[in-house]
């Protein structure tokens, strides 16, 4: 047995701790993604391992850059990564400022304003699709009663509204994330450099725009890498709530992903459009990785 | 038998040297002090003493046995860090005992030794309460009572006193000391502070640059320093430096100094025409009615002790940068010190004159940085 | 460091008081929604206030549906993951706070790159790899894959959190006779709880809440239902029992929102800590 305290041996220990963590992301990470790798490079329709090697082909990538779905679903998640990480952004950096100010049930309050994060997102979906209800629900009554609207909005039917009730609960998922690590960064900023610019005679909105935004930039900036990687991924909201339709007007790469590989069973295609969304997760999260490298070590 | 050797310890970060061929012997009993500037490589030294930092070459032993390829926890040794390093978790009488539990001690065992290094050092009230209930003395006391209830061959101190306030270091310097000499244990202890060496050490190791450049006693190293980095860090107020030409005089070797001559050691005349470096201590230059004269630009009033500062006169002022004091930014070379014990006043702007006991100059071969015969 | 707030304090409450109103309002609405008659349900205006209160939904959603199951494998889950995540992900965190590695800034790199993957795409060949070993419909399925997600994550998380507590500690364990192993188990583990809180508090709720993995692996075997696959499935195409599944979403949401209020200011500290760096 190998003493590890002794000197000459303490780093092979470290090794030793790092091993699992390693087997596990190469058997279920990295050796799944060589894998769907090859996959779209096959013709398959339903994957399995151990069988006879499929030729090489580029069919599935040509279907990817020709069909007008793909460039759909990316027109999809564009807006969506836009409205979504816009709208969560605003409300985070709002309820962060409102949070961060002393008064008593401070905590109480971060407390709740951060709840909907542990709502699951299939709860949170059911919840916002009876209350967008066309006929019952309570956002329409909200609307007609208010004048707004003449006829309910069928949110379910609807492509534009349908859309629209992604945003929703998207939203209400993911500003509290935004909320906590904005409020993280506010609280670090050194209060001397408020005191400074009281002293120097700057009024409230001169506080925010000099001092708070400036300071915040990154945090803003690593915090919507963050929901942008997240609004990608999605999954269970956009099918729990509308399948992805109508006529594919909430049809995300992800769900595009599923639906070609779960529901239609050509998974070679799914594997393309997944590998597309994964190089251009890869080219955002540059940003994200370049500084937090240095931080890693 | 406890006795600690260093043989040819080398220690390599890739391609840096921190430490080169490290050699040393500390007797059993011996309270031994690592002292010299940061980046020296002493906490260096001290870690692979204690196992936690591995060897690039060379081999240790503690009480005969190498030591090298064991663990922190084989070696039978025990360690007070600087800033304590005990268990938040755990209660101070936990704290205590937890090396005993290590090494399979029965509870009620543990519990009678810990009880007594408890009284050793008053901290018998304390014994139930966390670490962040105590203040910095007494959590001091209790990392001391880690070490000394497991019984070790050689205690390892790095910089322990760092982190209290001036007076509490005085006072625990001397606690320290007496511990050590009732406990008999050979102790290694790390610092940068040579006042701490200078009152605590049966023998002070000076290191520099990963080097020992002299080991010694307090005495030997405050009066026979072995070159001139030795010379200016031990004292204080250090050593005054200055250089000038050897001349050979009436009655034996000269230099001049600002005005005047001043004699030198015998061992001078055979560098008669070498420019060399002296050394003379503050405490040492005497006021007198002969010899150079001064201008004093400053007089530090300590009561009977005051500290006269008067400029170098321009020829003999020392280049710092191409001697081994280069980098030392407290050293002004432009200034001289004297240190004098009298009832008498000195002014500013006052001139003196200065006598030079010629068995109290240190001279130094400025190509090499040594001390000289 | 009292600041006078420009809101002055009445308003300054009242605004928290509605926004939190605002905000948390979809959940009372679950809450109201489930106590209702199922008839009115249809009633227009909606009342917001359920004057006849039908605590008998509960009981019904338990006769019609295996919803006692599907809350029992979720809980089965979420523990296995939130365990096995944690012990991989403390290993690998303590080995890359404490030690150099070499490849281990490779390695950190790829932890934080890893959060990038959609899942989509890893289910596919999953679905292969789990199909040739037995395991689609095993709920250890939905354990290995989930954990594999969330261990990047929370070994980030914990690697923060490792890198502020001094490494004298171990050390000086280490001189006191403990082993190396020891000194993680009997000195970090303990003076880290507040930051494996936090982490574990990550791994049960993104497991609680996992819909994809489950959807996937699991639809083939009854048995193995989820709780949010069960309440997915009570959403129907046209006709659906709001009342009934607004109640499985309490159920479903309380046990994770009592975790949430325990541990919330672990989570907090958690990724401040680990964004700080």
């Amino acid at each position: 047995m190998i003493d590890f305290s002794a000197p000459r041996h303490r780093a092979k220990f470290g090794y030793l701790l790092l091993a699992p963590a390693v087997v596990l992301m190469a058997v279920i990470i990295i050796y799944p993604i060589l894998l769907s790798v090859s996959i779209s490079l096959q013709d398959v329709r339903i994957a399995r391992i151990g069988d006879g090697a499929e030729p090489w082909t580029l069919e599935n990538y040509q279907w990817l850059f020709g069909s007008g779905e793909t460039w759909h679903a990316l027109w999809v998640t564009f807006k969506l990564v836009a409205v979504v990480g816009g709208l969560s952004v605003i409300i985070g950096f709002a309820t962060a400022m409102l949070v961060n100010q002393k008064f008593r049930g401070r905590t109480a309050a971060r407390l709740f304003v951060a709840l909907p994060w542990a709502v699951p997102e299939v709860v949170a979906t059911v919840i916002w699709a009876w209350m967008l209800d066309t006929s019952f629900g309570l956002v329409n009554w909200l609307l007609l009663t208010s004048g707004l609207v003449i006829e309910p909005i069928a949110f379910g039917s609807d492509p534009g509204a349908a859309f629209a009730a992604v945003c929703f609960v998207m939203i209400w998922k993911g500003y509290p994330l935004m909320s906590i690590m904005l409020l993280a960064g506010l609280q670090s900023i050194p209060e001397e450099q408020y005191q400074a610019a009281k002293v120097d005679g700057a009024g409230v909105w001169q506080r925010f725009y000099y001092i708070t935004l400036p300071n915040m930039m990154p945090v803003v900036g690593v915090t919507l890498v963050m929901t942008t990687l997240w609004v990608f991924r999605d999954f269970a909201i956009i099918h729990v709530l509308t399948q992805g339709g109508p006529l594919g007007e909430t049809t995300t790469l992800s769900i595009l992903t599923f639906e070609q590989s779960f529901e239609f069973f050509r998974m070679g295609q799914g594997a393309a459009v997944g590998v597309l969304t994964m190089v251009l997760c890869a080219i955002i999260s540059r940003a994200l990785v370049g500084r937090m490298a240095k931080s890693v070590h | 038998m406890a006795t600690v050797r260093f043989d040819h310890i080398k220690k390599s970060y890739g391609a840096v040297e921190a430490i080169r061929d490290f050699n040393l012997d500390i007797e059993d009993g011996e309270f031994c002090v690592f002292v010299g500037p940061s980046g020296c490589g002493k906490s260096t030294a001290l870690k692979m003493l204690a196992g936690l930092e591995a060897t690039s070459g060379g081999s240790i032993s503690i009480g005969g046995r190498d030591v090298t390829e064991l663990g922190p926890g084989k070696r039978d040794i025990a360690m007070v860090f600087q800033n304590y390093a005990l268990y938040p978790h755990m209660s101070v009488r936990k704290n205590i005992g937890f090396g005993l539990k290590m090494h399979g001690m029965a509870a009620r065992e543990i519990n009678a030794k810990v009880e007594e290094a408890a009284r050793v050092l008053e901290l018998t009230p304390y014994l139930d309460r966390k670490p962040r209930a105590l203040s910095g003395g007494q959590r001091q006391r209790v990392a001391l009572g880690r070490a000394i209830v497991r019984e070790p061959k050689a205690f390892l101190m790095d910089e322990p006193l760092s982190n209290l306030d001036a007076k509490l270091r005085v006072q625990t310097r001397s606690e320290i000391v007496k511990l050590q000499k009732r406990l008999g244990v050979t102790t290694i202890y790390v610092t940068h502070d040579q006042t701490e060496a200078l009152t605590m050490a049966d023998k002070i190791v000076v290191m520099k640059g990963g080097v020992i450049q002299q080991v010694g006693s307090a005495e030997e190293l405050f009066h026979a320093p072995n070159n001139i980095f030795v010379a200016g860090f031990i004292g204080s107020p250090g050593m005054n430096f200055f250089h000038g030409t050897v001349e050979p005089g009436a009655d034996g070797p000269v230099t001049r100094f600002g005005d005047a001559e001043i004699a030198l050691p015998e061992r001078c005349a055979a560098m008669a025409g070498r420019d060399m470096i002296f050394g003379i201590r503050p405490e040492h230059l005497r006021v007198s009615d002969t010899g150079p004269a001064v201008g004093l630009t400053l007089v530090e009033n300590l009561g009977t002790e005051k500290i006269l500062h008067f400029h170098t006169p321009a020829q003999n002022t020392l280049e710092l940068d191409s001697t081994a004091l280069a980098g030392e930014e407290e050293r002004d070379a432009q200034t001289m010190l004297i240190r004098v014990i009298d009832d008498r006043r000195y002014s500013d702007s006052e001139q003196l004159n200065l006598s030079f006991p010629v068995d109290k100059i240190h001279v130094f071969d400025p190509d090499t940085n040594e001390v000289v015969g | 460091m009292e600041k006078r707030h420009p809101l002055g304090s009445f308003a300054l409450y009242t605004t928290v008081i509605v926004t939190c109103a605002l905000l948390l309002f979809p959940i009372y609405w679950m809450v109201v929604t489930a106590l209702q008659p199922a008839s009115n349900l249809r009633s227009y205006p909606p009342q917001f206030w359920p004057e006849d209160p039908q605590w008998n939904v509960f009981a019904d959603l338990l006769e019609k549906h295996p919803f006692v199951l599907w809350f029992s494998n979720t809980i089965l889950i979420a523990f296995a993951t939130m365990i096995l995540s944690l012990a991989v992900s403390i290993l690998a965190a303590y080995a890359l706070s404490r030690f150099r590695l070499r490849g281990g800034q490779g390695l950190g790199l790829f932890i934080l790159t890893s959060k990038m993957l959609p899942a989509t795409l890893l289910i596919i060949p999953l679905f292969a790899i789990f199909r040739s070993t037995g395991l689609v419909g095993s709920l250890w399925s939905v354990v290995i894959a989930q954990a594999t997600l969330i261990v990047p994550f929370c070994t980030w998380m914990l690697k923060g959190y490792f890198d502020t507590m001094p490494p004298e500690l171990e050390q000086a364990a280490l001189v006191d006779g403990c082993s190396p192993l020891g000194t993680i188990f009997r000195i970090v583990l303990p003076v880290a709880a507040p930051g494996l809180a936090a982490t574990a508090l990550y791994a049960f709720v993104v497991s609680w809440s996992d819909f994809l993995f489950g959807r996937t692996f699991l639809t083939t075997n009854d048995e193995s239902w989820t709780l949010q696959m069960g309440i997915a499935s009570l959403k129907g195409e046209f006709v659906t029992e709001w009342n009934v599944i607004m109640a499985g979403s309490i159920m479903a949401s309380i046990p994770i929102i009592i975790v949430y209020l325990f541990l919330e200011r672990f989570l907090v500290g958690g990724l401040a800590s680990g964004s700080e760096k």
